[in-house]
């Protein structure tokens, strides 16, 4: 019992010091997917932004803090691999409790509603010449507010200067952004012609080591492509089958990654574990999607389950966990632990 | 007992040593073979891409170094170090302790000279490379060009740049062998010009008084009066060369009065060459330069005109240059399309800039002023570097420009042309600047337009990655030792996972250091906002990381969470 309480203290606590460092994470990648420049969108923005995916963020602090703390404990403490189980789930209970309390009985948070507010000099710094795909731009203020706008275009040693530059439509000249289409325009006037230089976002954003490399996009990728996969399964289910659905999802997570973890945590090496955690981590989605494309692949059901059907495929990966989780017990007797 | 505790010292000094060079040694391999395997022949010429290869492969490598030392340590600290050569009987943790610490302030020392010093020289040494590697492919090409003109001293002194370049390129070898097989054939022509060459070098040797003399002797009164002027102006207190000189000129006035109609125009000639002599003395070479211009054109057999015209070129080159040096590099491959502003308040852009033996030239300049909302723009032909600014011109010869168009035809930027020649390219110049260059040129930059951080945020980066491998390299080898392997050999398919998986966690917990390293920056305005207003960010920034680092050095350094 003491295990039990200890245990699941530990993994709330970690669980809230986590929040910070993979929302941060979490809010950074998806901004970066969206090509906007992080670095010049303001604190406000981002919390603002970061609102979008609390729930991911909380589930995903929530994860790891219980893999780490599993694969950290030591091994003679734990009666049975079941009762590892049971700290997680009382942990992720009161998590789920709390975002159940504070998000649908008051809904102080909206999920996917809040947009960043942008103007051009998250995308462009003053006076000095931006680089942008082959241009340098810069925009100078001038004596009655608005701005000298000179484009360079690099390739033809083309300079075009523009006076009186307004931001936001409504002047012969202007800067102007399309959130929609992510996209910045400069219409300008030149030889008594207006023209318009239109640059998508992406140009301006300088790419992160640590967001933008092979490992990390082809890992996004994967996860990109089991959303979708998940997307297509519970599309046409009413909102309390969905919570169904995802709830059990959840538990088939924690059934996997559990004893997985307790299996690679070597009580006379620590580092293993957590080693173990990382590779859980990277796996766990590779996993998830292969199991989730035999299934649709081999139109799989089970009838017998009637309306409930959908769960089919979250029930086969909790009973492969319960499978792990007999293999780890065995194993272990067999070891004497 | 002494001994083994100095051995377990000594090995574990140098198995974190041996380990971190090894690793970047494979790992600059690593990059030197796949580099050598991307670059295109067409890109750097033959003898020139390894040199590039290996600065590439260093950079890169040096760049690793932070997360090769981390891993060394945590690979270290949770295998190694629990292994049977350092474990004795009088094993403490101290023993191996200190000599990580000392190796890893050691490492940072490196880490330091790297970020600021090494790889902007590499990055700046691979640029000239490539500059070079383009000269060497554009000599072959206009060599060949002028060989089959048949102009082959010409192509034999083009292709001279190249090899002064690199003088191992076999091509450039071959086609000059073949050009001076081609040019041996050509022998009678070579050998009048070694002739003349060699006559005109005689004459140089004579001394002037001499030369004025033996003129002077032969009835050459005029000519006379030339060297005799020359010998003048080096000894100005000479008794028998100021008497020599003035029966000379005497001698010349009188020859002159003696001859009528044609010699009025020598006349004139004595008194125009007076006044430029005069126009010579004042300093005021323009002038000058026009008068034995005009002369030169007159009689231009006279030798005397002739050298002082020289004269007053070598001292109008001091402040001008003729548009011809120009023409002469013209065919040189060049920086493209720069733009900066100047002290001046112009927005130039310059269409080709060639650095070449130490000065720098420009062709197709454009400088713009925007005035209450009018931009003006003047179009420039040539340029040169000369002194501290780009002297411009549309006209050929020596002109003396108005007052008002002296602002127009000089170009004072704020940074000097070595670094200028860089501002068209993407962010490579701050590449290559080292801290001494960051610190003494951000500014100048800045105001010229180039998109370069500030020294604090500068200062703050740099700080950021120091403290990372500290803080890093200290925390998880403090956690690898709390949760080593107690056997002696770790079991085989963990270890493989474990050594397999530190890379990568080393690599995204250094990045993921960084980019707070890089939030730590973006907060300070917000901290000053409310606190300590005059904080600047590399104290707040340097303040926090060194907190962290506090707490992984008293992790890493207690003996008692450490009990062996």
């Amino acid at each position: 019992m003491k295990f039990i309480l200890k245990t699941t203290i530990k993994i709330l606590i970690f669980s809230v010091l986590f929040i910070i460092p993979i929302g941060l994470f979490i809010t950074f990648f998806s901004l970066s997917g969206r090509n906007i420049p992080i670095w010049n969108i303001g604190i406000r923005n981002i919390l603002l932004f970061s609102q979008n995916y609390s729930l991911l963020i909380i589930f995903i602090s929530y994860l790891i803090s219980t893999l780490l703390i599993i694969s950290l404990t030591n091994k003679q403490k734990v009666r049975s691999i079941l009762m590892l189980h049971i700290p997680a789930l009382i942990a992720g209970s009161i998590l789920v409790g709390g975002i159940y309390l504070t998000r649908y009985r008051h809904y102080p948070l909206s999920l996917g509603e809040k947009n960043v507010q942008l103007d051009h000099r998250a995308f462009l710094r003053e006076n000095v010449f931006n680089d942008v795909s082959g241009k340098l731009i810069l925009i100078k203020k001038s004596e009655n507010n608005y701005y000298t706008l000179y484009i360079y275009d690099r390739t033809k040693n083309d300079l075009v200067i523009a006076n009186n530059v307004g931001i936001g439509t409504g002047k012969k000249n202007f800067i102007s952004i399309s959130q929609n289409n992510r996209r910045l325009n400069f219409t300008y006037e030149r030889n008594k012609k207006s023209e318009s230089l239109i640059i998508p976002y992406k140009k301006f954003t300088v790419k992160n080591d640590l967001i933008n490399n092979r490992l990390i996009n082809r890992y996004t990728v994967q996860i990109r492509k089991l959303t979708i996969s998940l997307s297509n399964y519970f599309m046409n289910l009413d909102q309390t089958d969905k919570y169904i659905f995802l709830g059990t999802l959840f538990i088939s997570v924690l059934m996997i990654s559990i004893p997985l973890t307790y299996a690679l945590n070597d009580g006379g090496w620590g580092f293993s574990g957590i080693i173990g955690v990382i590779l859980l981590l990277v796996l766990l989605p590779f996993f998830y999607g292969a199991v989730f494309k035999i299934l649709q692949r081999f139109r799989f059901g089970m009838s017998f389950l009637g309306r409930y059907s959908y769960l089919s495929s979250p029930l086969i990966l909790c009973f492969c966990g319960f499978f792990i989780d007999l293999l780890v017990k065995i194993r272990r007797r067999e070891k004497k632990i | 007992m002494r001994m083994s505790a100095n051995k377990t010292t000594k090995n574990t000094a140098l198995y974190l040593i041996m380990g971190i060079l090894i690793i970047f040694f494979l790992l600059f391999i690593f990059y030197y073979i796949s580099f050598n395997r991307n670059i295109h022949d067409e890109y750097i010429a033959g003898s020139l891409k390894g040199p590039v290869i290996f600065r590439d492969a260093l950079i890169k490598s040096l760049a690793f170094l932070p997360v090769i030392i981390i891993v060394v340590y945590v690979i270290s600290f949770s295998v190694l170090f629990t292994l049977r050569p350092f474990q004795t009987d009088k094993f403490s943790y101290s023993n191996i302790a200190v000599p990580s610490y000392v190796v890893l302030i050691i490492f940072i020392i490196i880490i330091l000279l790297s970020e600021f010093l090494i790889i902007p020289r590499l990055h700046k040494e691979k640029a000239a490379i490539i500059y070079h590697s383009k000269i060497t492919n554009r000599v072959l090409l206009y060599a060949k060009e002028l060989n089959n003109r048949q102009e082959y001293e010409k192509a034999l002194a083009v292709l001279e740049i190249s090899l002064a370049i690199d003088g191992s390129n076999k091509k450039v070898r071959k086609l000059r062998a073949e050009i001076t097989d081609n040019l041996i054939l050509m022998s009678p022509v070579i050998s009048s010009t070694a002739d003349e060459m060699k006559k005109s070098a005689e004459e140089v040797t004579l001394n002037y008084y001499e030369r004025g003399r033996a003129e002077y002797e032969e009835g050459n009164y005029y000519n006379a009066l030339f060297y005799l002027e020359r010998a003048l102006k080096l000894h100005k207190d000479n008794e028998e060369l100021k008497e020599l000189y003035r029966r000379c000129k005497l001698k010349a006035e009188n020859s002159l009065g003696k001859i009528t109609k044609e010699e009025e125009q020598k006349k004139s000639l004595i008194q125009q060459k007076a006044l430029a002599l005069e126009h010579l003395d004042n300093g005021e070479y323009y002038e000058a330069y026009e008068i034995f211009l005009s002369l030169n054109n007159k009689f231009p057999d006279l030798k005397d005109i002739n050298l002082y015209l020289e004269t007053v070129k070598q001292e109008l080159l001091k402040e001008d240059f003729l548009p011809e040096e120009i023409r002469d590099v013209e065919w040189l491959p060049s920086m493209n399309n720069i733009i900066f502003f100047d002290r001046e308040g112009y927005l130039n852009t310059i269409e080709r800039a060639i650095p070449f033996q130490g000065n720098f030239y420009f062709i197709n300049i454009k400088r713009y002023k925007t005035h209450k909302n009018e931009t003006k723009v003047v179009s420039l032909k040539y340029g040169k570097w000369i002194g501290n600014k780009i002297r411009l011109k549309n006209n050929e010869g020596f002109e003396k420009s108005m007052e008002k168009d002296e602002e127009l035809l000089n170009i004072y930027p704020f940074i000097s042309p070595a670094y200028l020649i860089y501002l068209g390219g993407s962010g490579s110049l701050a590449k290559m600047l080292n801290i001494y260059e960051h610190f003494s040129l951000s500014k100048d930059l800045k105001k010229s337009g180039l998109d370069i951080e500030n020294n604090l945020i500068f200062l703050s980066r740099k700080m950021g990655i120091l403290f990372s491998v500290y803080f890093l390299t200290l925390f998880l080898s403090s956690l690898a030792w709390s949760r080593r392997s107690t056997y002696e050999s770790p079991p085989k398919f963990k270890l493989l996972l474990f050594i397999i998986i530190v890379p990568f966690m080393a690599y995204f917990l250094f990045r993921l250091y960084i980019n707070m390293n890089s939030i730590l920056i973006y907060s300070h305005r917000y901290f000053t906002r409310f606190l300590f207003k005059s904080m600047n960010t590399a104290v707040y920034t340097g303040l926090i990381n060194l907190i962290f680092s506090l707490i992984a050095t008293f992790l890493f350094l207690s003996p008692g969470r450490k009990a062996e």
